[in-house]
């Protein structure tokens, strides 16, 4: 891939991250527990995980949350989605790693679901300082598997078609 | 689907499962006593006993971030009202369980029922 093509290709997934991520502010979403959803914006960090180098991948993680900031986010927010959009990409870089052949695309973006949501547990619990929080997690946790194998699903199908794109490498 | 997608969600759930029976075993011990602390920035802003037949009460908490109405009705906890813009806090509910928490991130206030007496480990001395 060329450099230009390399940067055009990242400003790409950066704004589909972005509709994604406005779209799902859209969505209603049955209230389960605070801190449930879809993560939509999460294909976008799967797709580009499998197409992209690790640190063109963080550019995008760490462009969509700036800017996802500033058009709809708060500074708190912006907080969440920093710790949980990092924690979940690095803990996915780790497992695509090392699990090569045995794992696809669905187990690492089940992993990344869940991974953000511990992330953002973390984090409010440091901002409230009060552990307790964590008692949330068991929910999230089960809500991150229902979204993350739906993710999985859906990064899949975009990356059959980005496969015809001459330029993209997909690993 | 491969071997390492199916031990990851397998282990997820049963992550999950075990973690909710253990919140779950140690909210309905008996206890004693059971009282709401308010928690404002981190801070212990009021402690309050929770009683079966106690009076209603409304406690407006208002700081530099915002403003949250907590009301309190026969031991029961909600979040009446609150100015941020998720209504996170509003949504959750009423609770009335020791170790359930009403959480307001965007204003750093955190509702806790805590309980003591008659309960054989001491489980909320962290």
């Amino acid at each position: 891939m060329k450099k230009t093509q390399n940067m055009i290709f990242i400003s790409i997934l950066v704004a589909q991250a972005l509709v994604l991520y406005i779209v799902e502010t859209m969505i209603p979403v049955p209230f389960i527990t605070p801190g449930a959803k879809l993560g939509l914006a999460n294909i976008i960090t799967v797709v580009s995980l499998y197409s992209l180098s690790l640190a063109d991948t963080f550019l995008v993680v760490i462009l969509r949350i700036i800017l996802s900031t500033l058009l709809v986010g708060s500074l708190s927010s912006f907080f969440f989605s920093l710790s949980g959009g990092i924690l979940s990409l690095l803990v996915m870089f780790i497992l695509k790693k090392f699990g090569k052949e045995n794992v696809s695309i669905i187990g690492v973006s089940v992993m990344g679901s869940v991974f953000h949501n511990i992330g953002q547990i973390l984090v409010a619990s440091i901002t409230v300082q009060n552990i307790r929080i964590i008692a949330y997690l068991p929910v999230l946790m089960i809500a991150g598997i229902g979204t993350g194998i739906f993710v999985g699903i859906t990064s899949k199908f975009l990356l059959v078609h980005l496969k015809k794109l001459q330029f993209t490498k997909i690993n | 689907m491969k071997k390492f997608d199916i031990i990851i969600i397998l282990s997820f759930i049963l992550i999950s499962i075990v973690s909710a029976a253990w919140f779950f075993l140690s909210s309905n011990k008996k206890y004693e006593n059971r009282y709401a602390e308010i928690y404002v920035e981190g801070v212990l802003y009021k402690k309050i006993p929770l009683t079966e037949n106690m009076e209603d009460m409304t406690i407006p908490i208002e700081t530099k971030l915002g403003k949250n109405i907590i009301h309190i009705s026969k031991g029961k906890i909600n979040m009446a009202d609150a100015d941020c813009h998720d209504k996170v806090c509003v949504r959750s509910g009423t609770i009335d369980k020791v170790g359930q928490t009403i959480v307001c991130l965007p204003h750093k206030v955190v509702v806790e029922i805590k309980g003591e007496g008659k309960s054989e480990t001491d489980d909320i001395a962290y």
